[in-house]
């Protein structure tokens, strides 16, 4: 029999259980070979689940053992693993559940399994080197609002509109989750890696939008231009300095410099 | 006893890092899965590094598919060569098997039909690894549960000339020999001792699950009896060959697998001393 037959029927009675193995397999019977067969339907779908398991552990305890299970061999079925790797299996889950209509109706529960998706990328993200408080102080004070800010690519900001980080919090101290609940407006939250531990916090509306900006690579003029717009003029400053002191305290901030104009002349203090 | 083997080591498992990292002689090298640390960084790169300048190393890894029909998957061997790169491992190793087809990953190592055309096919295959690894590789026999009708040849016959044909070698695992003989109803000792004892880099040994009617290859519990034999026939028809215990669930201590190395190098002691 032509091997690539042979591999695609045997797949397809893994993944479908269906009916016929023991055309394929030795076995004194039908319900020997699948029997056989189901060892490898069962190992496919339990090793997969174990994954998704400790990639959303927020989500897991939300829904329950049943719940979660039903979720994951229908998202399973839907996104068989086309990875080499299986850290990568429960990639497409938050997209996967916002289509369902029963998730459309629980969205604390998409919320968490975006919020649980995103430490688990942030855990293994790309190494880079955070800058410290030093780095800023050899800055010319003229050349400061032409700075633009690099960011830890573990550092992941998004929307959710349920009270989850209360949840999750609730779950990693071992304590029952408190009832899910609709925030008034939309909230955005960090995901980030410092040293090689991964933490989450709300984000104030304004950090939020100097954050964005500043991914964007707008200079730090412009974001003190967006803090004018929340806070009084004489709090700017502050405001800027506080949020700089946070990056830097949580390891969001891996560089800075001067636009994207190589040829002007360093913003750094060449005297110390 | 042999100089030229690594001795006896353990799996790299995440919950004994910080007792490895502790620890003395007792572990001589570490058998990383390979895929656990083809991630961008973080923790797994962190230790990886650490745990690499106190132990050799050897890279098992579970995607080479190396008897699927599908095509070999480049971006797989470009990361694997990365990774050796930094690891500098004695050796990499895969298993004999396929993993899927049709883009799909079953992350399971399926058994291969023993035909002359699937040799045809895991040769080539092999020899395209290699030549992109730039270094010979091991392949690890798998436990299975099924054997396919249309075979044509005993599974050692296959990997011996799978290792013959490709100029590779052999990760014997005296678990998945003893498993499979049960499942298929074969002498395990026959498999062992036909085996071309050149070929052998590596041995696994490990704990299964008899379920009855079947024994499932489940790396969750102490070594059996009939491997410990096993291994001795392995170490009387092999010489020393550097061994290693595999655990990947309900893992124990660290002492323990120390105790259970520790009588592998008794037998190792007893047979080639
Ligand atoms: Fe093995």
């Amino acid at each position: 029999m032509n091997l690539a037959i042979l591999q695609r029927d045997l797949q397809h009675f893994i993944l479908t259980g269906a009916p016929g193995v023991h055309a394929l397999v030795r076995a004194d019977t039908a319900q020997s070979a699948a029997r056989r067969i189901a060892v490898y339907s069962h190992g496919y779908y339990s090793r997969l689940l174990e994954v998704l398991g400790k990639d959303y552990i927020g989500l897991a305890a939300l829904l329950g053992e049943d719940a979660f299970e039903t979720l994951g061999r229908q998202y399973i079925a839907a996104y068989p693993s086309i990875h080499y790797n299986a850290r990568w299996v429960g990639q497409e889950l938050p997209k996967f559940m916002a289509g369902i209509a029963a998730y459309r109706e629980l969205p604390h529960a998409v919320d968490m399994a975006k919020l649980d998706w995103a430490i688990t990328l942030a855990f293994d993200a790309v190494d880079a080197a955070p800058i410290d408080e030093g780095y800023f102080s050899q800055i010319l004070p003229e050349r400061w609002s032409e700075l633009v800010f690099k960011f830890h690519p573990a550092l992941q900001v998004f929307a959710i509109s349920s009270n989850v980080l209360d949840m999750k919090r609730a779950d990693e101290r071992g304590e029952p989750m408190p009832p899910a609940e609709v925030l008034p407006a939309p909230q955005h939250v960090a995901v980030w890696r410092r040293d090689l531990r991964v933490f989450y916090r709300a984000l104030p509306e304004d950090e939020r939008s100097a954050i964005c900006v500043a991914q964007n690579g707008a200079d730090f003029g412009t974001l003190c231009e967006g803090l004018s717009r929340q806070h009084a003029e004489d709090a700017v400053g502050m405001r800027a300095a506080e949020l700089l002191r946070t990056w830097l305290h949580e390891q969001w901030l891996i560089g800075c410099g001067v636009g994207a104009c190589a040829t002007q002349p360093s913003p750094f203090n060449s005297t110390k | 006893m042999s100089v030229h083997t690594l001795g006896f080591g353990l799996g790299a498992r995440v919950e004994h890092y910080d007792d490895l990292l502790a620890t003395t002689s007792e572990v001589e090298w570490l058998e990383i899965l390979s895929e656990n640390y083809l991630v961008p960084g973080g923790k797994p790169r962190h230790y990886l590094t650490r745990l690499r300048e106190q132990f050799p190393m050897v890279m098992h890894g579970v995607s080479l598919s190396i008897g699927s029909t599908d095509p070999l998957n480049t971006n797989y061997l470009c990361a694997l060569r990365d990774l050796a790169q930094n690891v500098e491992p004695e050796w990499i190793s895969d298993h004999l098997c396929w993993t899927g087809v049709e883009g799909i990953n079953l992350h399971d190592l399926m058994p291969l039909p023993y035909t002359e055309e699937a040799l045809t096919h895991v040769v080539a295959r092999v020899k395209q690894v290699q030549d992109y690894l730039q270094r010979p590789i091991l392949l690890e026999n798998v436990s299975s549960y099924i054997d396919y009708r249309c075979s044509q040849m005993s599974e050692w016959e296959f990997l011996n000339a799978v290792a013959e044909q490709a100029d590779c070698f052999i990760l014997l695992d005296v678990n998945n020999v003893y498993v499979s003989s049960r499942n298929h109803g074969f002498d395990p000792a026959r498999y062992i001792e036909a085996i071309n004892p050149q070929r052998v880099k590596q041995l696994h040994i490990a704990g299964h699950d008899d379920q009855g009617d079947l024994i499932v290859d489940t790396h969750d519990a102490s070594v059996a009896n009939a491997v410990w034999s096993l291994l001795k026939l392995t170490y009387q028809h092999c010489g020393m060959v550097a061994t290693m215990i595999e655990r990947d669930a309900n893992v124990p201590p660290l002492a323990t697998l120390l105790s259970e190395l520790g009588t592998a190098r008794e037998i190792a002691h007893q047979v080639c001393r």
